[in-house]
């Protein structure tokens, strides 16, 4: 019987020929990751486990990235805390001005290649799927475990198969196609399963598109969220020093729990409604809904190709009197890129404000935190009740063209409307 | 009221200055008789010259064994009077027990009663008698139930003591002298008499009146036992202190007790949890019988939050929350009547004036405040010492005069004491303190039984109950009845397990000599609660800093993170609820703040269609109990009344009656729940890895 690719990689983390869904292993992680929002509790936990001390401190990264830069006293204590942890174990430590949102920052630095386990104290970890790296949430104790012995417990996730026909339209991205996903097979739909996300549309699919998509896997409960690393994946990986890693695929026989055929041809831009990722609808829908507000950028949309779409609308136009607009490059590479390419000109010149890298608003933590009764359309990835501020305000998920259109409209349209 | 003038006093001296100052104040009630303090101070000085007519000297022991009657009121103050030191046993206890109290305190003549419709049978006068078969010291007993004590040879009417023209006996006793021996248990079970002075009692009864604000105009009401420090020194020497009403209650029955509030127009309702618990659960039970109510204590065992919060609400007084141990004479903090809602509930108040705290840890280190380690204290009202029990005394009692409680706690700088649990096992089932190794011990004797442990687990009634876990040998076929039936034949009857539940292996230290993890049992044995299906949509991964707590710390964050995502979900639950996880729930949330969450909000278990993902391995990890059963999510109601035994994974919806099993924990993570959790799990793999 053939392999999932999920199972491909996590039976090469403990030394097994194959590996079958349901098993508990202990896996062999090639990095741990945390922010300072999680390394402080890991921290906190890896002080209690006698005589440890860091597994290989090549293999920890620290990133500073929740609430940086520090937004009050206790965030930069918490940040405080972590440096000297990172600084007495030897941990690799990115802070303010040399850091990003860790999803970005990773690969961008060359930290992971395919085929990698990537222990992630962030839900969102299951992003490093889109080079064909098994990354995956873990919390902060297991940080510390992880941390302390290099492992981790798992149990093998049986598989779900995604496969996208057609070509999209213009205006129509990763995002759109993740959260056309997301509706379909609910917030639920891939319960502690791995996402593999195949088909015509994805091998011609650019990374930052991939990147949206399996950031996201995680709103549909999965544990990963895989795309096979292919050319397109070792070019954008050889441009970042990393020519190594394991190039493998699924096996054609191998068993999946459901396999969807999509066909995305016919798509147009969708929009998350509040107050759950899976409330899906065609932008086309939601003609009128005027907003207080829009956030481009953090994770799932912070890739350099994700402000060059922004840009695209925004050029030569002023955003909505009514509306302000944030744009959180994903690290300071794609901050630096932008200002070269002359995107932020743009950004300033529409009156958007440009923030530091930051996860900011995207967890109601700040730099744009709503009001009561505010409503916003952003890039990023949840829009639970209450998730960027006041637990009245409403927050619409969607892709940076559809954000940027609307800012300058003033309410939730297509670009293809303005 | 300070009543700072009580602070250097004699028990018998309280009285007579009360006397002085209140003579025709009604002091004791009982049905339709009234005995005001210039009656009681008499009474107890003829009493007093009556004992010492008998030949009793000052120091001499005096047992008492009575119901909280009247008669024993005047006692107490008589012995006082005559310079005796009172040893007070608790009519509920048998012959042994009473025989191990009075081995070493070894009293020359003990006050006793006979109603043994009213006990089961057990007939105190003759214990007493059989008593003097072990105990040659003792040398009268003294009944008060007069015309049984007529008929038996050799028995002092308590009546005939009490000389109409006796002259008030002189003050014999000083502050420092003891006043009384009551009794705790140690360790391993042996009671040990702690002997405490006049004066240490007084001025504790003068604080405690103090704090409550009593004044003359106040009705106690005698709810515990006059045999318990709590009863001897917050009840009866309390209300002296005040120049108060006492209205006496030999049997405490929940339905005498609000009957009594009524009519008596009782102001100062004092009780065990158990004792509140009944009471609020009574059929007979409403607000406005409760109308004269102003304040009380409860204490004697943990105050599970809600209780307090309910007796607060529906009797609409200001329940005060007090910890103590008999000693300390007993009261060392109590809540104050003007405290918040928090506080109120969910601490024990700060330490009362001239007494000093301190935290230690177990090298007996000073700790910083709001860090936890067992509380120690200091003060006039620390007993002198066990009596003839040295070893036991420098066990509790150092150099520098701190008493070692046995109790964690933490202690903040200006903030109230919280106690967190206790060093030893000790279990407290309706008010007895039950000591799990000796039920283990008769456990282990039961053929077919491999290990036992028994752990103490919350109850709204007896504040906890009884669970004997036991790990049967591998071909034994051993019933819950069979144990049980053991059980009753070997152990007194408060001591009996409530439940058995029947293991593969017992969760064990790896270091400390392999003890068994009771902490991490009693959490695990039983989860009883409502369920509440947790919205989908709830994200308790969200960070509120900007809207509620402003704040960066996910500790902290973790407190408001449900509320701020439902507030009236968390509004509808009550503390030791069970989530049934019927979605996505806390959709995503990778860190501990979500399994924190709901630690804090008090859920007691969670119930979910996967244990593995996110969330949930993380709740697993900080030890939440998971259990894995999607029949179970969709077959519960919210509101249901579930039962929940993650050890063995079965749930029960006692609404409709239904069982489920959930999925056993594969061996992986057995072994992590065996060693103690993620931590425990990781030095073990360490210690594999270094060789």
């Amino acid at each position: 019987m053939g392999h999932t690719l999920a199972e491909k990689i996590l039976a090469t983390k403990c030394d097994q020929k194959e590996l079958f869904p349901g098993q508990f292993i202990n896996a062999r992680v090639d990095l741990v990751m945390a922010s300072e929002l999680s390394g402080i509790l890991a921290i906190e936990e890896f002080e209690k486990i006698r005589n440890a001390r860091v597994f290989d401190p090549k293999k920890i990264v620290f990133i500073m990235d929740h609430f940086t830069p520090a937004k009050d006293i206790k965030s930069a204590e918490i940040v405080k805390t972590c440096r000297e942890f990172a600084d007495k174990h030897g941990i690799r430590f990115y802070d303010v001005g040399r850091a990003g949102i860790q999803h970005i920052l990773l690969p961008e630095q060359g930290l992971i290649a395919p085929g990698d386990l990537i222990a992630g104290a962030d839900s969102h970890t299951c992003t490093h799927g889109f080079i064909g790296a098994f990354g995956t949430g873990i919390g902060s104790t297991d940080a510390a475990v992880a941390m302390a012995i290099g492992e981790m417990w798992m149990k093998v996730p049986e598989s779900v198969k995604f496969v996208y026909h057609g070509k999209p339209q213009k205006w129509v991205g990763g995002k759109d196609l993740i959260l056309h996903t997301i509706a379909l097979i609910g917030v639920e739909g891939a319960r502690y399963q791995a996402m593999e996300f195949t088909g015509e549309t994805i091998d011609s699919m650019r990374m930052n598109d991939r990147f949206s998509m399996a950031n996201m896997a995680i709103e549909a409960g999965a544990k990963a969220g895989l795309f096979a690393a292919d050319e397109t994946t070792r070019a954008y990986l050889h441009s970042r020093g990393r020519d190594d890693g394991l190039y493998l695929r699924s096996d054609p026989d191998a068993e999946y729990s459901a396999v969807y055929d999509i066909d995305v041809s016919n798509f147009e831009p969708f929009v998350a409604v509040p107050f759950i990722p899976e409330n899906v609808k065609p932008v086309s829908e939601l003609k009128e809904l005027e907003i207080n507000q829009a956030v481009i950028g953090m994770c799932t949309n912070g890739n350099i190709e994700d402000l060059r779409a922004a840009a695209e609308i925004l050029k030569g136009r002023k955003i909505h009197p009514r509306v302000r607009a944030v744009i959180i490059p994903g690290s300071q590479k794609v901050y630096l890129d932008a200002l070269r390419e002359g995107l932020i000109e743009i950004f300033i010149e529409a009156n958007c404000s440009v923030s530091t890298p930051t996860c900011g608003p995207c967890l109601g933590g700040h730099m744009g935190v709503l009001a009561s009764g505010e409503r916003c359309i952003s890039t990023s990835n949840r829009n639970f009740r209450g998730r960027m501020g006041h637990i009245t305000s409403e927050l619409y998920l969607a892709n940076p063209y559809v954000a940027a259109a609307s800012a300058v409209a003033g309410r939730i349209i297509s670009p293809s409307d303005l | 009221m300070t009543y700072e003038h009580f602070h250097n006093m004699t028990i018998g001296e309280l009285l007579s200055a009360q006397a002085t100052r209140f003579p025709n104040q009604i002091f004791l009630r009982f049905d339709k008789e009234r005995w005001s303090y210039a009656d009681v101070e008499l009474k107890a000085s003829s009493l007093a010259a009556g004992l010492r007519e008998l030949g009793l000297q000052p120091g001499d022991r005096i047992g008492v064994t009575l119901p909280s009657t009247p008669a024993y009121v005047i006692t107490i103050f008589a012995a006082a009077k005559a310079g005796l030191i009172l040893v007070p046993i608790n009519v509920r206890r048998d012959r042994t027990d009473a025989l191990a109290r009075f081995a070493k305190t070894k009293p020359q003549a003990l006050i006793t009663f006979s109603d043994p419709k009213q006990f089961n049978g057990l007939d105190h006068l003759e214990m007493a008698f059989g008593l003097r078969e072990n105990l040659p010291e003792l040398r009268f007993v003294i009944s008060t139930s007069a015309s049984k004590a007529q008929k038996k040879d050799g028995v002092i009417s308590w009546d005939s003591l009490l000389k109409d023209t006796a002259p008030l006996a002189p003050a014999i006793a000083k502050p420092q002298d003891a006043a009384a021996i009551i009794h705790s248990l140690g360790s391993s079970g042996d009671p040990r008499g702690a002997i405490l002075t006049h004066g240490g009692l007084v001025h504790n009864a003068a604080a405690i009146a103090s704090r409550m604000d009593c004044t003359a105009e106040d009705v106690f009401l005698g709810t515990i036992p006059f045999s318990n420090a709590f009863g001897f020194t917050a009840i009866t020497l309390a209300c002296a202190v005040a120049g108060a009403q006492l209205v006496c209650m030999p049997h405490y029955h929940p339905s005498e007790a609000l009957r009594l509030v009524k009519e008596a127009g009782v102001t100062v309702l004092s009780g065990v949890p158990t004792m509140f618990a009944l009471e609020l659960n009574h059929p007979d039970f409403n607000t406005a019988a409760c109308a004269t109510l102003r304040t009380g204590i409860i204490a004697g065992a943990p105050c599970p939050p809600e209780l307090v919060m309910r007796a607060r609400e529906k009797m609409d007084f200001k329940l005060l929350i007090g910890y103590g141990l008999t000693e300390a004479s007993p009261a060392v903090t109590m809540t104050q009547l003007d405290d918040g809602p928090i506080t109120a509930t969910e601490s024990v108040g700060i330490p009362l004036d001239d007494i000093e705290l301190k935290v230690v840890n177990a090298e007996d280190v000073s700790l910083p405040y709001g860090e936890e380690g067992e509380l120690c204290l200091r003060g006039y009202n620390v007993m002198t010492g066990y009596w003839e029990n040295p070893e036991a005394t420098a066990q509790v009692l150092d150099k520098e005069g701190w008493l070692h409680t046995g109790d964690l706690a933490i202690v903040d700088a200006d903030g109230p004491v919280r106690i967190v649990g206790r060093k030893h096992e000790v279990i407290i089932r309706g008010g007895f303190k039950i000591y799990p190794g000796s039920i283990e011990m008769v456990l282990r004797s039961l053929p077919g039984v491999k290990d036992a442990a028994v752990v103490g687990v919350p109850d709204l009634i007896f504040g906890e109950l009884i669970y004997a876990c036991i790990v049967p040998d591998e071909h034994s076929k051993l019933t819950v009845e069979e144990t049980l039936a053991y059980a009753e034949s070997h152990l007194p009857n408060y001591a009996r397990p409530d439940r058995v539940l029947f293991f593969d292996l017992l969760p064990r230290h790896t270091q400390r000599g392999g003890l068994v993890q009771k902490s991490y049992l009693r959490e695990r044995v039983r989860i009883h609660g409502h369920s509440w299906k947790f919205g989908r949509n709830v994200d308790t991964d969200a960070i509120i800093p900007a809207r509620h707590c402003n704040t960066a710390d996910p500790r902290e964050l973790s407190l408001h993170c449900m509320e701020d995502a439902d507030a009236d979900f968390v509004k509808k639950m009550k503390r030791g609820d069970l989530i049934v996880a019927d979605s996505n729930f806390g959709c995503g949330s990778s860190r501990e703040v979500a399994p924190l969450t709901i630690k804090a909000a008090g859920v007691s278990a969670v119930i979910a269609k996967s244990y593995a993902r996110i969330f949930f391995r993380n709740a697993i990890n900080i030890g939440l109990p998971i259990l894995e059963c999607p029949q179970a999510v969709d077959g519960i109601n919210e509101g249901d009344e579930i039962e929940v035994e993650p050890a063995t994974g079965i749930i029960r919806n006692l609404t409709t009656g239904t069982q489920y099993q959930a999925v056993p924990f594969p061996d992986f993570l057995r072994r992590i729940i065996e060693v103690g959790g993620l931590l425990a799990y990781a030095e073990e793999r360490l210690a594999e890895k270094l060789g």
